[in-house]
């Protein structure tokens, strides 16, 4: 099991794992799915499958891709299984298996 | 494949390649493959050279990169050597997150001038490089890019990583390559269903992705590939400028 810092990042599709974490954990890539970024032009990426667990709430059997950055990206893949309230003011939100 | 094919449709060449028709055409753009127009027609064809040429470049072991492509964990044991293997990898990779001063000469050609600058007639100083990449030319034709070292790390970075992404895609290049033999059959059984593809035939399937996945990992079916029945794959929107510009390493 790894910790790691995350994002929460509505605008993302699916989620992103830190590259370092994937090679810790000796993940192998299990499928290959085509991610658009802020170009739009689609590209091949490996994908994964892992258990994330976030706030106390686990999403097991995850499919997430990996890039070289330090914290995971929580995209609409995770947050579609919850009600997330975002406080902007505070900068804090609260996530609700309802 | 016959030997008397010159050239490839688009979707055979794919077939050949086990990869996505849309995949040809990413690469074409990007000047990985070469592609021909038949005359007076849109329609692209792929020399069977390219072809042959692509899948040595697919199969080849990433041996530059030192990645060493190892099965998943499952126990403690296992654990324990991934975790010694993942450090290799680390170790063989340049350092992703933060590569240390003079790191990037490690796979660089150092070429030390000794005479002064001007013998060459480049105007140059350590200034003209926050405006942009110097270019050295060579009788009026480019043969050289001047960087800043911080940003050739960044580039080394990104560079690594996409050594890695080929790697883990060639990884799965048999299965996947099975995958998109087998699609036009699993259109009509498993439409919008997930599969997995191990040994080149479909071992699972479920109309939910995460179940799948789960019973999948939990055997020892190494490599498999999980895809969902489609006609066309699927694209994920990640608009995330930091995840897509690689010089925001250096910012984190």
């Amino acid at each position: 099991m790894t910790s790691l810092d995350g994002k929460l990042d509505t605008g993302a599709g699916i989620s992103v794992l830190p590259l370092t974490a994937v090679k810790v954990l000796g993940l192998k890539s299990k499928t290959d799915v085509w991610v658009a970024g802020y170009d739009g032009l689609p590209t091949q990426t490996p994908a994964y499958v892992v258990t994330v667990t976030v706030a106390g709430h686990t999403v097991e059997a995850l499919t997430a891709i990996a890039t070289p950055r330090s914290q995971i990206l929580i995209g609409r893949d995770v947050l579609s299984h919850f009600v997330a309230t975002f406080d902007g003011k505070n900068q804090t939100f609260d996530l609700v298996d309802p | 494949m016959s030997k008397l094919q010159v050239h490839l449709t688009l979707k055979r060449a794919a077939q050949e390649l086990g990869v996505h028709e849309q995949t040809l055409r990413s690469w074409e753009k990007r000047g990985l493959i070469r592609m021909i127009r038949l005359p007076g027609s849109r329609y692209r064809r792929v020399p069977v050279e390219e072809v042959e040429r692509l899948k040595r470049e697919m199969t080849a072991p990433a041996t530059t990169t030192g990645v060493e492509m190892q099965p998943p964990a499952r126990d403690a044991a296992s654990a324990e050597q991934a975790r010694g293997q993942a450090a290799v990898v680390e170790a063989g990779l340049t350092n992703l997150e933060a590569p240390p001063q003079g790191e990037y000469a490690l796979k660089a050609r150092v070429i030390t001038v000794h005479e002064p600058p001007s013998i060459y007639g480049v105007p140059f100083d350590e200034a003209a490089l926050s405006e942009g990449p110097v270019v050295l030319e060579l009788d009026g034709r480019p043969i050289a890019a001047l960087i800043p070292p911080d940003e050739y790390q960044a580039f080394q970075a990104w560079r690594n990583y996409q050594a890695w992404n080929q790697a883990q895609l060639a990884y799965l290049q048999t299965e996947r390559a099975a995958f998109q033999r087998l699609l036009p059959e699993l259109l009509k059984t498993h439409p919008g269903q997930f599969v997995a593809i191990h040994d080149g035939r479909v071992v699972d399937s479920d109309a939910d992705e995460r179940e799948l996945a789960g019973r999948v990992i939990s055997q020892d079916w190494e490599p498999v590939y999980i895809q969902e029945v489609r006609a066309e794959p699927r694209v994920y929107e990640v608009p995330s400028l930091e995840i897509v510009r690689h010089v925001s390493l250096r910012h984190e």
